[in-house]
């Protein structure tokens, strides 16, 4: 039997969600900068805020660029539809503030992005919303942290940054069992990597601003949704299951099945809490986007040879990488993420932080900076840095030692990045 | 709304609105194969607040509804009139989607007075489904879901640009079959498949027709559904262009705006 012949993964990173301009045959996607959009007619405005017909009414809610971008990037993982925010964060409350109300509970990875830990950890139970952290790398250990009014699970797909590999098959199917949705954020692998639906994960998150934005210019978040969670099977999202009062009594999981976390999001969420991403960031994100499995293979490239180069230091104790066969997650890697455990590696200078902080101010090319996925090689402290919030006993729970140095490897030629990292290692053993 | 019909629930959009019949014409709108009623999400709401009592209804076993799937359309066609009767609906349009025109045909034919017009979308006199297609529908629903989505959708379609903001309907569409019941794919594929009456009852058909096509579609082609127009009396038929097998999803409004013209 014939086979479906839908456009695959490279095309759909250029083309997806856009054809060019019927009026002006612009082939780029434009830049629609502006807040409003003139209704046809009093019946028009009122059946766009109606939810009767598709469009657009103020660009808080949605806007043409932007949604071009929303939808390539769930083209991309293969998802029912997406929402793009203001940054990962807004992307991450955005999905909380959706599904949760005061008293639910949330089971996430203790490795995860230093401010992803600070939200769940400080900001949410000020609104009723606690989390139980656990170690990600037992799946048993979700299922043993799931309480009554947990609604939600979540973790990364590859943690920040410990650089573990995240079991989502195993963990999906404690998810499953539980009746809960998972949630993982993505963004250290991208979709080019790993498509998380496929191995059982309900909803992705990213970062845009990482490596599908991947030049280091815009901030944005996206959630996607594979819509394979049936909300109406369990009690605990009444949001989705029952009247919304706010929004003509509708019932999302019944008016719009597949698409109702989406619609919820957007009708609800963009409109009261407005962490919209502006059309300008949406462009230069899609310009990323477009080139995002050339970059990523350069990227995986260059950071198994850092990886290798680093493994072979006398200087350096220890190097976290998945992809290198002396790592604990090296087996799952290699059946998880077959094109390479992304471009972030961790490793550890002898010397303790010293060292480390010699390091970081002998590198020369690659940039002391607070981001990752940049096509530009990238280094930090996180114990001084990113997750600096986090307590002394936070930290170690989380496995973050004090001489962890996070390399977000870039596209550079390999020789000069390696270059570089010799002189600084070099200069962080001297007295 | 949520109502009982054969002692199973059934599940019912109506655009927001209460049902008020004596003031209000009634649409009933019936999905096609292994979907449910949200496939008319984007009319639904839209001809609710234009004055039209709607009932975008999942067949028993799909979407939301309970029950086991029928398994012929002659079946479904009664399952349809005991609805009716259940609401004490004694006129309505039907409007159906590929294997819900099918339903809708056979329900103008065998119940004339109740029936006051119907709009078929994505129709043809026989839907011959290939029998790997049903083989897939019954022991991997995805490849059925993948090679249906593909089939249904239009080029445009392909590469996106979904009139509803972020939203991706190559994905919604695979995911709306991926979670329909074990099965219920396969029956109602095998229902389409055995059902030749549509050529003889057309032509038995007072009521008035409407047919909507779209020029994209290889599931049901503009060719067959031309076909099957010229059977039926008072006919009208209309091709969208830049759509497929789901023009009401690809061209949302078009179609709303087509249905309503059916009313005043």
């Amino acid at each position: 039997m014939t086979s479906s012949k839908f456009y695959k993964f490279n095309t759909l990173s250029l083309h997806a969600g856009q054809e060019p301009d019927p009026k002006t045959g612009s082939r780029a996607v434009p830049i629609h900068q502006t807040s409003s959009y003139v209704f046809n007619d009093t019946d028009h405005a009122a059946s766009l805020y109606n939810l009767e017909q598709p469009g657009y009414i103020y660009s808080r809610i949605s806007n043409p660029t932007v949604a071009v971008l929303e939808e390539r990037m769930a083209a991309l993982e293969g998802g029912v539809g997406a929402i793009a925010t203001a940054s990962g964060m807004a992307a991450f409350f955005l999905t909380i503030a959706t599904l949760m109300d005061q008293g639910s509970h949330i089971v996430a990875s203790n490795s995860i992005y230093g401010g992803t830990h600070n939200i769940l950890s400080y900001t949410l139970p000020r609104f009723g919303i606690t989390t139980t952290f656990v170690d990600p790398e037992n799946p048993n250990n979700f299922k043993d942290a799931i309480q009554d009014n947990t609604r939600l699970i979540f973790a990364e797909t590859i943690g920040n940054p410990n650089i573990n590999v995240l079991d989502i098959e195993n963990i999906s199917r404690i998810t499953k069992e539980a009746n809960l949705p998972f949630m993982v954020d993505s963004t250290f692998t991208t979709p080019y990597l790993m498509q998380p639906f496929k191995l059982g994960a309900d909803i992705v998150m990213h970062s845009l601003t990482k490596f599908i934005a991947g030049h280091g210019i815009a901030i944005g978040g996206v959630v996607v949704d594979s819509g394979k969670f049936i909300w109406s099977k369990t009690d605990k999202f009444p949001n989705l299951t029952k009247p919304y009062a706010g929004y003509d009594n509708i019932v999302f999981e019944q008016e719009f099945g597949v698409n109702a976390l989406i619609m919820r999001m957007r009708a609800e969420g963009m409109k009261d809490f407005g962490a919209c991403l502006s059309p300008m960031n949406a462009f230069h994100i899609l310009q990323g986007l477009e080139t995002l499995p050339v970059r990523m293979d350069r990227h995986v490239e260059n950071a198994q040879q850092v990886a290798e180069y680093l493994n072979n230091c006398e200087e350096i104790e220890w190097v976290n990488y998945p992809s290198l066969k002396n790592n604990k997650n090296y087996k799952i890697s290699q059946k998880l993420l077959p094109k390479g455990a992304g471009a972030i590696l961790s490793f550890g200078i002898k010397g303790g932080k010293k060292a480390g902080k010699k390091f970081i101010e002998n590198t020369t090319l690659s940039s002391h900076l607070a981001n990752v996925g940049d096509a530009k090689t990238l280094v930090i402290h996180p114990a001084s840095t990113t997750h600096q919030q986090m307590s002394e006993d936070a930290l170690k729970k989380s496995g973050i030692k004090e001489n962890l140095i996070r390399i977000s490897v870039g596209i550079e030629d390999i020789s000069d990045i390696i270059s570089d990292l010799k002189l600084a290692i070099k200069a962080s053993q001297r007295e | 709304m949520k109502i009982l019909v054969n002692n199973y629930k059934v599940n019912i959009r109506t655009g927001g609105y209460n049902l008020n019949k004596d003031k209000k014409p009634t649409l009933l709108l019936i999905h096609g194969a292994g979907m449910d009623g949200t496939v008319w999400q984007m009319q639904t709401r839209f001809l609710a607040n234009k004055g039209i009592n709607v009932l975008a209804v999942d067949l028993p076993g799909h979407g939301l509804s309970e029950g086991p799937s029928l398994k012929s359309i002659s079946e479904m066609s009664h399952w349809v009139i005991k609805l009716l009767d259940f609401l004490n609906i004694n006129s309505v349009v039907i409007a159906g989607h590929s294997m819900g025109s099918l339903i809708s045909i056979e329900t103008a034919k065998n119940y004339k007075s109740r029936v006051k017009s119907i709009i078929l979308l994505g129709t043809a006199s026989l839907m011959p489904v290939h029998p790997d297609l049903i083989k897939a529908a019954k022991n991997d629903l995805s490849i059925a879901a993948n090679l249906i989505t593909d089939w249904s959708l239009g080029k445009t379609q392909h590469i996106g640009n979904n009139p509803s903001p972020g939203a991706w309907m190559i994905g919604g569409s695979i995911q709306l079959i991926m979670n329909s019941i074990k099965g219920v794919l396969a029956n109602d594929l095998i229902a389409c498949n055995e059902y030749k009456q549509a050529s003889n009852l057309a032509k038995n058909i007072e009521q008035e027709v409407l047919i909507i096509s779209g020029q994209e579609d290889k599931m049901t082609p503009v060719k067959k559904a031309k076909e099957l127009s010229t059977i039926f009396k008072n006919c009208n038929m209309v091709v969208i262009y830049d759509a497929g097998h789901m023009m009401m999803m690809e061209d949302p409004t078009k179609v709303a705006q087509l249905m309503y013209k059916q009313f005043y």
